[in-house]
């Protein structure tokens, strides 16, 4: 982490430069046909362990691991600092103070419902390796099958359950101007998720240096530092996830930026006494909202999607925070998904350059029953919420009127072919490998998972070049100054239905010209 | 070497002799998946039996390798859909009628609406002009057709999960279960699935064609065709109906016992027949044993052949929580055998693996003879679930000891490895390097002990839930040797 430099995201094109990825282990091997619901998986990912991956012969069929590798070398190519999440964990881990790791670890445990004897594992594996235990953090553990009858039945085979959709990192915490909000997952098993990354981002040392602030978004009320010992210039540090709300607790930071010293946390039930013996937990989960919803249009607009995957409360709760009371932007764009409710407005619509969205096209004109949009904003001290025709007559009534391409090159507003029962198939069908879901890496850089063709032909008639990853690799400068798609390999990783845009985090992008 | 499809079109060189799981291959049916796969959307997926869409031409390039390396041990290599441009060169006079009832029978079934106006529709479609190219006619037939937005259907056209006209049949990729060869005979399938009924159809049609053109003295008859059947009376059709049956469940062990699954996808009734038969009818008189096996009804599971495979001749591939002794899951195998009297036994067995070995005993007149079960996954049992999932232990024996599974089974492929003593080779090194490919087709040939386990890349054919045994229906396989070389 480059330390001289806050976090800052004015937009979804600018030129980026730092970002958090988490690059797929061993959680994917314990996804199973049976459990793959509850991980919220379709599909079963093809993964080569430790010893596999070493064996040549095993080299020319890649597995999910070597995919998102050639996906982090195309980051790295574009000069772009990729940050990944175990090494963030490990390092906020090592640097932590034991009354923070310890409720840490007691959170997770809390939260997995893990047997005592596994607390004392993790204590265990901390003193080992602290590297090894935010691996384990993230892939999970299995029981003995003979040593564990709720093993060897099948019934519960984990010590610790994986999160494998813990490579979506996207939705665990957006940057919104300089400031972070942390997400809040609608389904459990992706809760520890947002648990570690607030771990990472409340703790780890760099973070702690740059004086991030964040905002919680699972959290009812915010905290604001209290006149504590706790420096004052570090506010708005809660520690609370979506499915388990933390009363109270007392805790000492350490690390060289930050002084020790007590706060108190702040909980819908006001004040709680600082008692490190009084930490009870009850179960809460009234405001979901994961970050692939949340779209940066520019320095004073967002775009945010209501579904399943964030609610209206925290929707409230977001402009509540971003529109009163940080005046961080001046207008919220709300689409509300009406037909599909349990995705990501970013497999929806996505920023280009700063004169061109990628969009399906049904989302984009009147709304029909697909969606419906509405704008929020700051009228005379109070938040005002209109309604509107279109998300293009919305876009323009924020002064944002892009140009428009379209997902599968399907473009609404001219008259139907009269293959177009065909065509929509087509559609469908690369909405749902996620051709949309597209990275950004600078205005007219975009990466895209390969198998979605017609969408990259169409951005070939638009001026775009495809390149494959490879060529992009072996000489990146290349490309300066001219508009391309840069195609990555998706045969596991488009199992997973989470697309380029998902899979990174950006901390910071140049502000766009 | 470029990418090339072998057109075998010439029915006469079918010939139809399957006598095991073994024998060294010689002729296959298969199906190089088309157009059909760029129909399926995330919301007409399941109806079509998928959990997940496939991208067209990956799969197909996946789908060349597998052939072509066939090709190049010397299996000669069908597709269905040239064999059906043949029949269509000389179609039956009511085989619209058919295709059109079907459909409007899996519409209803599948709890669509069915207006006759869809009927003009389908005819206006396959119009004399469609028609009078039997390859285009075969291709929209396995296709389907998009309802089109200027005609009468209009409405139909925006329904997302079903703009069909025709239904397309994707899952004929899996040639293994609309039908099956049985010695020199046929099981022409009835598929439980509305969704691949019209596959059974094509496979009717593409039976009756090889039928009619062998030669006089025609050895080929159907053990089972249910567009043949004729229920005695209208009322009681014998229980026809639910005589559901795929190929998937059915392993001719040997040229005297058959081992079908009830299972998801082939019901009791159809093994209750397949008994009765056994006794009462000629056409059957080779078969002397039937192992039935009692599946649970589950996708993940949904015919024998994902469970259970025979590999050499005394190895097979199993999902060891089903298959084996003490497993957790462990199916139930009834073995019933007429005796050299003409009466009935009937045996409960232990397990699958006993069954079988009891049977190979009988066959093998009481000669020794025991089958080592290697476990698909390893023995982790979250590994087993994976690799089964992914088709681990649905491998297509191309000889005895020579063996075809999806690249992204690696524990599988290390247990073989490891313990059975297998080589393991790419498909695209066989295609490569003539050496290796000369050295399997010795071995394929004339037995010369090596064992050979070869990849197939199953990045996209693996999400269709199907593997190598699935995606072929063999019609000619050589007689295998039992009692050379079997441990005593």
């Amino acid at each position: 982490m480059n330390k001289s430099t806050n976090f800052l995201i004015t937009s979804e094109t600018g030129v980026l430069k730092s970002v958090i990825v988490h690059t797929p282990g061993a959680e994917i091997e314990k996804v199973t046909p049976r459990n793959r619901k509850r991980m919220l998986f379709d599909d079963t990912l093809y993964f080569k362990d430790a010893k596999e991956r070493e064996d040549a012969s095993n080299a020319l069929y890649p597995d999910v691991f070597d995919e998102h590798q050639e996906f982090v070398k195309v980051l790295e190519s574009a000069d772009v600092e990729v940050l990944q999440v175990k090494n963030l964990l490990a390092e906020t881990l090592m640097q932590a103070s034991v009354e923070i790791r310890d409720n840490f670890l007691d959170r997770i445990c809390e939260l997995d419902g893990t047997a005592p004897f596994y607390r004392q594992r993790l204590e265990m594996l901390y003193h080992e390796s602290p590297s090894q235990l935010a691996a384990i953090l993230i892939s999970g553990e299995l029981k003995d099958v003979n040593a564990s009858f709720v093993a060897h039945t099948g019934e519960g085979p984990f010590d610790l359950s994986p999160i494998p959709n813990m490579m979506f990192v996207r939705d665990t915490a957006a940057v919104v101007g300089d400031v972070l909000l942390l997400g809040s997952m609608s389904h459990k098993a992706r809760a520890r998720e947002t648990l570690l990354m607030e771990f990472i981002f409340n703790f780890h040392p760099d973070f702690i240096s740059v004086r991030v602030p964040v905002v919680n978004i699972g959290k009812g009320l915010l905290f604001e530092s209290t006149g504590s010992s706790l420096d004052h210039s570090f506010p708005h540090i809660l520690f609370e996830s979506s499915s388990l709300h933390l009363t109270g607790t007392g805790i000492k930071i350490a690390g060289s930026d930050v002084p020790d010293g007590e706060f108190a946390l702040l909980s819908d039930e006001g004040d709680v006494t600082l008692d490190a013996s009084n930490v009870h937990t009850t179960v809460r989960n009234t405001l979901v909202l994961e970050c692939g919803n949340i779209i940066v249009l520019s320095r004073d607009l967002i775009l945010i999607g209501h579904g399943h995957r964030a609610n209206a409360s925290a929707i409230d709760r977001l402009a509540e925070e971003l529109l009163s009371h940080r005046k961080l932007v001046k207008k919220i764009i709300i689409v509300s998904m009406i037909e599909d409710k349990d995705n990501h407005l970013d497999t929806f619509f996505s920023v280009l350059e700063n004169e061109l969205c990628l969009v399906h096209g049904s989302v984009i004109e009147p709304c029909g029953a697909k969606i419906a949009v509405s704008t929020m904003e700051l009228l005379d001290g109070k938040i005002e919420i209109k309604d509107h025709l279109s998300l293009r007559e919305a876009l323009a009534y924020s002064g944002f009127n892009p140009e428009f391409a379209y997902l599968a090159g399907l473009d609404p507003t001219l008259p139907m072919a009269e293959d177009a029962a065909y065509k929509r198939i087509i559609q469908e069908r690369e909405w749902s490998t996620q051709a949309v879901n597209v990275l950004v890496l600078a205005p007219g850089k975009v990466l895209s998972f390969k198998r979605n063709k017609d969408t990259i032909a169409h951005l070939e008639n638009k001026g775009y070049e495809r390149v494959t990853a490879r060529d992009f690799c072996s000489n990146p400068k290349h490309w300066q100054g001219k508009k391309i798609v840069i195609v990555v390999d998706d045969a596991e990783l488009s199992r997973a239905h989470g697309g380029p845009r998902s899979l990174v985090l950006p901390l910071r992008r140049e502000p766009a010209k | 070497m470029t990418a090339q499809i072998i057109d075998r079109t010439d029915i006469k060189k079918i010939t139809l002799n399957v006598t095991s799981e073994i024998g060294r291959l010689r002729q296959v049916g298969i199906h190089y998946p088309g157009d059909e796969l760029k129909y399926m959307t995330p919301s007409n997926k399941d109806a079509l039996l998928f959990d997940d869409i496939l991208l067209a031409d990956y799969a197909q390039k996946e789908h060349e390798e597998f052939q072509q390396m066939m090709e190049v041990l010397m299996i000669h290599t069908y597709q269905v859909v040239d064999l059906l441009g043949k029949v269509l060169t000389d179609p039956p006079s009511d085989l619209m009628e058919q295709v059109i009832k079907i459909q409007e029978n899996t519409e209803k079934k599948m709890g669509n609406k069915w207006v006759p106006a869809y009927r003009t529709c389908i005819q206006h479609e396959f119009d004399n002009k469609l028609m009078k190219d039997a390859t285009m006619w075969a291709t929209k037939l396995i296709t389907g057709i998009c309802a089109n937005a200027e005609d009468a259907t209009a409405l139909k056209f925006r329904q997302r999960d079903d703009p069909f006209l025709l239904t397309p049949i994707p899952n004929i990729l899996f040639m293994r279960d609309p039908a099956a060869v049985v010695g020199n005979n046929v099981i022409v399938g009835k598929m439980t699935k509305p969704a691949r009924q019209r596959e059974a159809y094509l496979l009717h049609l593409i039976f009756n064609y090889i039928l009619a053109k062998e030669s006089a003295a025609s050895r080929t008859n159907k053990l089972f065709d249910f567009f043949d059947e004729k229920p005695e009376n209208e009322l009681d059709d014998g229980g026809l109906e639910n005589m559901n049956v795929e190929g998937g469940d059915i392993l001719v062990i040997n040229s005297e016992t058959l081992a079908i699954g009830c299972s998801e996808r082939t019901t009791p009734e159809f093994v209750q027949e397949a008994i009765s038969r056994m006794f009462h009818s000629a056409t059957w008189k080779n078969i002397k044993t039937i192992i039935a096996i009692l599946m649970p009804k589950q996708r993940s599971t949904m015919h024998l052949d994902t469970i259970f495979t025979m590999i050499n001749k005394n190895e097979c591939l199993v999902y060891a929580p089903m298959i084996l002794a003490r497993g957790r899951e462990q199916v139930t195998a009834i073995r019933y055998t007429v005796d050299s009297e003409g009466k009935l036994n009937i045996y409960q067995e232990a397990d699958v693996v006993t069954a079988v070995e009891n049977a190979m005993r009988g066959y093998l007149h009481n000669r020794a003879y025991t089958l080592t079960a290697y476990p698909c996954g390893g023995e982790d049992p979250i590994h087993q679930e994976r690799e089964q999932w992914n088709d681990g232990a649905n491998v297509l024996a191309l000889a005895p000891g020579v063996i075809v599974g999806y690249n992204r089974n690696l524990k599988t492929f290390s247990v073989l490895h490891e313990r059975a003593n297998y080589k393991i080779v790419d498909a695209s090194e066989i295609i490569q390097n003539h050496g290796l490919s000369q050295k399997i087709i010795e071995a394929m040939d004339n037995g010369s002990g090596e064992k050979f386990a070869i990849r197939i890349p199953g990045y996209e054919l693996s999400r269709a839930r199907g593997g190598p045994r699935c995606m072929t229906m063999p019609f000619q396989r050589d007689e295998v040797h039992w009692e050379e070389g079997l441990a005593s």
